[in-house]
């Protein structure tokens, strides 16, 4: 008998599903805009989605959406370490931080979402 | 430099171009078989909007992740990487539609939309745009 391929889902959002950023278009005209102004545009509307997500706790992908879940990791207290929420949430900090970053070496006056330096503190290796 | 603003499409001579951003990253692109996904599900909702006649989107320079950082001459440093990204157009998504009606269309219904969790920016350039990269790189 041959396999069924896999059935997979597209990575599209519903179109009812749309959301808005105030003050950030996302329709938008590119007259007189240099690269440099479009990447950095990318960036900040990227870190405002990434604060509301946070803010909203919306960064778990609905179920299909789901890559594979690691191993359970522990603490020496014996919780875990890795669950779905941890994983997701770490990895939009991870992005901020690069983002943050990235906006600073385009625009020295870049100024980061106050819950960046919060963050950059926060993930400073612990002992 | 002129802000950035919402696009007029009444008002604003447009192309048939559409350029996505923030749809995907660098690291989406390197697997080959997740690249022909996203490919694949780029054209099937673009093609609900009228005829496509290009769709590109550039991937970043192979790299090997154990030499980042480090000066060894033969592996490419992780900022000359980066830049030639930049300058290939890597992160964006170009869709060159048959007429600039069914590019505009699709730039209203795209526009705001999530791919893989992220919101989508969209915006229109016409063929003969002076943009970087050069549109002869990105459709070459």
């Amino acid at each position: 008998t041959s396999q069924e391929p896999r059935k997979r889902r597209s990575r599209w959002g519903e179109a009812s599903q749309k959301v808005e950023l105030p003050g950030l278009p996302t329709a938008i005209s590119s007259t007189n805009i240099s690269q440099a102004q479009l990447d950095n545009y990318a960036i900040q509307l990227r870190l405002e989605e990434i604060n509301r997500k946070l803010r909203l706790n919306d960064y778990v992908p609905s179920e299909r959406e789901r890559s594979p879940s690691p191993p359970p990791t522990y603490d020496s207290h014996g919780r875990r370490t890795n669950t779905r929420e941890v994983r997701y949430k770490k990895k939009l900090e991870e992005e901020r931080v690069r983002l943050v970053e990235k906006a600073l070496q385009i625009d020295p006056n870049f100024r980061p979402p106050v819950e960046y330096h919060q963050q950059k503190r926060s993930l400073r290796p612990q002992d | 430099p002129a802000p950035i603003v919402a696009v007029d499409l009444n008002k604003e001579r447009v192309g048939r171009i559409l350029l996505m951003l923030n749809m995907v990253t660098p690291d989406d692109l390197v697997n080959d078989e997740e690249y022909e996904e996203i490919l694949d599900d780029i054209r099937g909702e673009c093609s609900e909007f009228g005829e496509i006649e290009d769709v590109r989107v550039p991937r970043p320079v192979k790299k090997d992740k154990s030499k980042w950082g480090s000066n060894d001459p033969g592996g490419l440093n992780a900022a000359d990487a980066a830049k030639m990204d930049e300058a290939a157009g890597v992160g964006r998504v170009y869709v060159k539609f048959a007429d600039s009606d069914a590019a505009a269309a699709a730039l209203r219904s795209l526009a705001g939309r999530s791919f893989a969790g992220r919101m989508i920016v969209a915006t229109l350039i016409a063929d003969d745009a002076n943009v970087t990269p050069p549109l002869s790189i990105i459709f070459n």
